[in-house]
């Protein structure tokens, strides 16, 4: 009988944990705080239990740039239905920074938190190694888009009036077909 | 007048809000279930909460990730149990079909099968080094092998080792049983 990952990791599961993690204690095992003797019962219990491991996954998440993310959402919204290729699917991400809310590429800018000093100042990112065109996205704090460019090369101006002073926004790199690959990271006007 | 608690709530949610906020929002783009609003808030609170009973927030960045983290798998777990039963029957639904096509038809006997495949599958399991289940485990469950190395313990070196080794392992032990695991 032929049997995908996703009816295998369901098969694997039990619900028989007579002391099941807190969500305090699945966040101290993301933050790596977690007493060795508590740890080791903790990790027993995500071999376990899909649904834990897939709810730490999200708090372990990074960023959304890479197709690991893709993988696991596929994994958590088609649930057992789909059946999903799983040996083809590494994804290379990172672990969060001590002291920072998340990790982030210091080859982009500008950095998370950072005070814009003028109008045109500049977004920039590495070049990709096929050179594609990327969009860079706008958002004010509530996550809207108050504006998108062109399919473009870094770096990217700032267009006048496009921001008012003393305020937060959001900003994210996206590919041309809209897909995130760094971001969001969040800026403030002076 | 204002305390010193709210100006002090006020001056940290200044700093870290934005970044709570921008980290929700980057989360939410992998799970839908994440309502921004709602954990954002639910951090708000944590933090208000935690003013009132120290006198200060060392790391309050630190502090607030794992509060973020906390309250995620909070909503994360909540929107799971929401689908669980749902999700549960189609799983079933699914396995029946599944063993239908095998010509069991009977739901007895389906479930009968349902119960070999899970005591097979846990036997194969049972075969693998403590870490290669564990690696293999996590993998199937959808994390990514960095993630698992992350939480184990493990450089991206070994956690891939034993991510790839132990599937291997699996898959032929699996056979053995009469399982196919498809790739």
């Amino acid at each position: 009988m032929k049997v995908s990952a996703q009816e295998l990791s369901k098969l694997i599961s039990r619900q028989d944990d007579t002391n099941p993690p807190t969500a305090e204690e699945l966040a101290a095992l993301v933050d790596q705080t977690l007493p060795p003797d508590r740890r080791e019962a903790v990790l027993n219990h995500l071999e376990r239990s899909p649904d834990s491991a897939r709810a730490v996954a999200i708090a372990l998440e990074p960023g959304a740039t890479s197709g690991g993310a893709g993988f696991r959402w596929l994994a958590v919204a088609a649930s057992a239905v789909a059946a999903v290729a799983l040996a083809s699917v590494v994804w290379l991400g990172g672990t969060p920074e001590e002291d920072t809310l998340r990790a982030a590429d210091p080859s982009i800018s500008p950095a998370p938190g950072a005070v814009i000093s003028t109008p045109d100042d500049l977004f920039s990112w590495p070049a990709p190694p096929d050179l594609s065109p990327r969009r860079v996205r706008i958002m004010s704090a509530a996550a809207e888009t108050i504006w998108l460019s062109e399919p473009t090369s870094p770096p990217v101006d700032l267009p006048a009036g496009t921001v008012a002073s003393g305020k937060t926004y959001l900003w994210q790199l996206e590919d041309v077909d809209g897909t995130v690959v760094a971001g969001p990271n969040w800026f403030r006007m002076p | 007048m204002r305390g010193k608690k709210e100006q002090e709530f006020e001056a940290l949610w200044q700093r870290h809000g934005p970044g709570v906020r921008a980290r929700l929002v980057n989360q939410r783009l992998l799970d839908p279930a994440i309502d921004v609003d709602d954990i954002e808030q639910e951090v708000r609170i944590r933090l208000w909460r935690v003013l009132q009973t120290e006198t200060q927030v060392t790391h309050a960045a630190s502090y607030l990730r794992t509060v973020v983290n906390s309250a995620l798998i909070d909503a994360v777990r909540r929107a799971q149990a929401r689908e669980s039963s749902r999700r549960g029957g189609e799983f079933n639904e699914q396995m029946h079909t599944a063993t239908n096509n095998e010509g069991l038809a009977d739901p007895v006997q389906g479930q009968q099968r349902m119960q070999e495949l899970s005591a097979a599958a846990e036997s194969a399991l049972e075969a693998m080094s403590a870490n290669r289940r564990r690696a293999v485990s996590l993998r199937l469950h959808g994390l990514a092998v960095n993630e698992i190395g992350a939480l184990c313990g493990w450089s991206s070196a070994k956690a891939r080792n034993l991510v790839y080794r132990g599937l291997e392992q699996l898959r032929s032990e699996l056979g053995k049983r009469g399982i196919d695991l498809e790739s």
